[in-house]
């Protein structure tokens, strides 16, 4: 049996992809243990029954408090779980998960990860510098490191414009005073720096694919952003077929020579022109969207991890096939929220060897 | 949150006949990426935008992407509405203009022209 862990469990108004990814992966493979990895016990995976349902679930510390406390972390799961791959689904992981893969590699466990290169250079405070060496439209941004800085930024600024999070996080403000205290907001919680954007409007694009490491891309799936929640996210989309588009993202996982997953966010300005938003380094919330119309992305990258020499063919995502994301109640008992909280851990499939035990 | 989806012109009904004259225009382009769903409903396949149209956009926007000249599209309107040629000809303009804004049609050269029809 395959053991994969995978975190991004949350399926709420904001939702993350890890659910996605474990719908897909169950899909293509049966002999497979799911370890999901969540921050907070009140994520919504935890007590999912669905086909997205993990294993067992581990509680981590936040990312942001470094790789050293997710390794100690990781020990003591690797005492309980025998992982074979991880699948990080969370941006803020991606600079942690780097730092430890020669130590999970010594353990056996295997990641496909973009370089520390590629990671700074796709990041919010770098894009706009990257899509001009390759000629790519983007929004104008600015980076401001501190509080100094933002007060004379403020005054400068021409409004309206986005203010966003390193990581997450993102509000349009329209005027000075509204400009310091969402910047002071966003830095609060996710630290410094913010980065300021040019407000761009029109129609939003998606794209998520997989990256080899030697600049091609594996496969790509574009869709027009059809249902946009009031936080920006996909809550329904409709696969395009646009040249322009997959041409763009080619060029951009080229110069990145990008490794494992990635989402393009472009949106279309009035004139039509296609401006690069944002790159993520993970699949998308909507990822098994393409593995249920037969592009399944987290089996292929499954099958890398597993040294498949010929690789189940992916279908192209046609134009026309489309999604509508559609919410649901997990019901739990608060025994199982007292379990993970007190524990920090929840097993719903308890392993072979603890049953032949008993 | 729902987007709302467009509808189409409605203006090509109860018109006067008039004889159609056959002149040289420029053929409009669809963005040829059109797909429709009976003449009442059009998804283009590259934009990822889709329509509902009025039995009457759909006639037209089904001739233009088949390649039918300017001045055969104002012929067939005015035959198949009972339409007079002046009217025919404004709502043909009227109606690549809509189309133009909707970036649904596009011109591969020079701006079309519907003077001389």
């Amino acid at each position: 049996m395959t053991v994969v862990a995978i975190s991004g469990l949350h399926r709420g108004e904001n939702p993350q992809p890890g659910a996605s990814v474990i719908a897909s992966l169950k899909r293509s493979f049966k002999d497979i243990r799911i370890v999901g990895l969540s921050y907070d016990s009140l994520e919504s995976g935890i007590y999912n029954h669905d086909e997205s349902r993990p294993d067992a679930s581990y509680l981590l510390p936040f990312p942001m408090i470094g790789p050293d406390a997710l390794w100690e972390r990781l020990k003591e799961i690797l005492d309980k779980e025998k992982i074979d791959f991880m699948i990080p689904c969370l941006d803020s992981e991606i600079s942690n998960m780097i730092s430890l893969e020669p130590k999970l590699n010594k353990l056996g466990i295997k990641c496909i990860l973009p370089t520390e290169k590629s990671l700074k250079n796709h990041s919010k405070q770098n894009l706009y510098k990257l899509c001009k060496k390759i000629d790519v439209s983007a929004p104008e941004t600015k980076v401001i490191n501190n509080a100094w800085e933002l007060e004379s930024y403020a005054n400068e600024a021409t409004y309206p414009v986005y203010i966003k999070g390193k990581f997450y996080g993102a509000e349009l403000v329209t005027w000075k005073q509204d400009f310091i205290r969402a910047a002071n907001d966003i830095s609060q919680l996710w630290g410094w720096p913010i980065i300021t954007q040019e407000a761009i409007f029109g129609d939003e694009y998606d794209i998520t694919g997989l990256g080899d490491g030697e600049g091609n891309v594996i496969q790509l799936c574009s869709i027009r952003k059809m249902l946009i929640t009031s936080k920006g996210k996909a809550f329904g989309g409709i696969v395009v077929e646009d040249p322009e588009l997959d041409e763009l993202a080619r060029r951009i996982i080229k110069e990145l020579r990008w490794n494992g997953p990635f989402e393009l966010e472009f949106i279309k300005k009035p004139n039509g022109k296609p401006t690069l938003l944002e790159i993520n380094p993970r699949f998308p919330a909507w990822i098994d969207f393409p593995s249920q119309i037969g592009c399944n992305l987290p089996a292929r990258l499954m099958e890398r991890f597993l040294d498949v020499e010929e690789p189940t063919p992916l279908r192209d995502c046609s134009a026309g096939q489309m999604f509508i994301r559609h919410s649901v109640d997990v019901v739990g008992d608060i025994k199982d929220l007292a379990d993970i909280a007190r524990n920090g851990e929840r097993v719903n499939s308890p392993l072979i060897k603890e049953l032949d035990i008993a | 949150m729902f987007e709302k989806i467009a509808k189409m012109l409605t203006r090509f009904i109860n018109r006067n006949d008039m004889m159609p004259t056959e002149t040289n225009v420029d053929v409009i382009k669809t963005t040829s990426n059109l797909r429709f769903y009976n003449d009442e409903f059009v998804f283009d396949t590259v934009s990822g935008m889709f329509y509902l149209l009025t039995p009457t956009a759909g006639f037209l926007l089904r001739s233009l992407d088949s390649g039918l000249p300017l001045n055969s599209l104002v012929n067939q309107l005015q035959k198949q509405y009972n339409v007079d040629k002046d009217r025919a000809i404004r709502d043909v303009e009227l109606f690549i203009n809509d189309l133009v804004s909707l970036k649904i049609t596009h011109f591969s050269d020079k701006q079309y022209s519907l003077a001389g029809v």
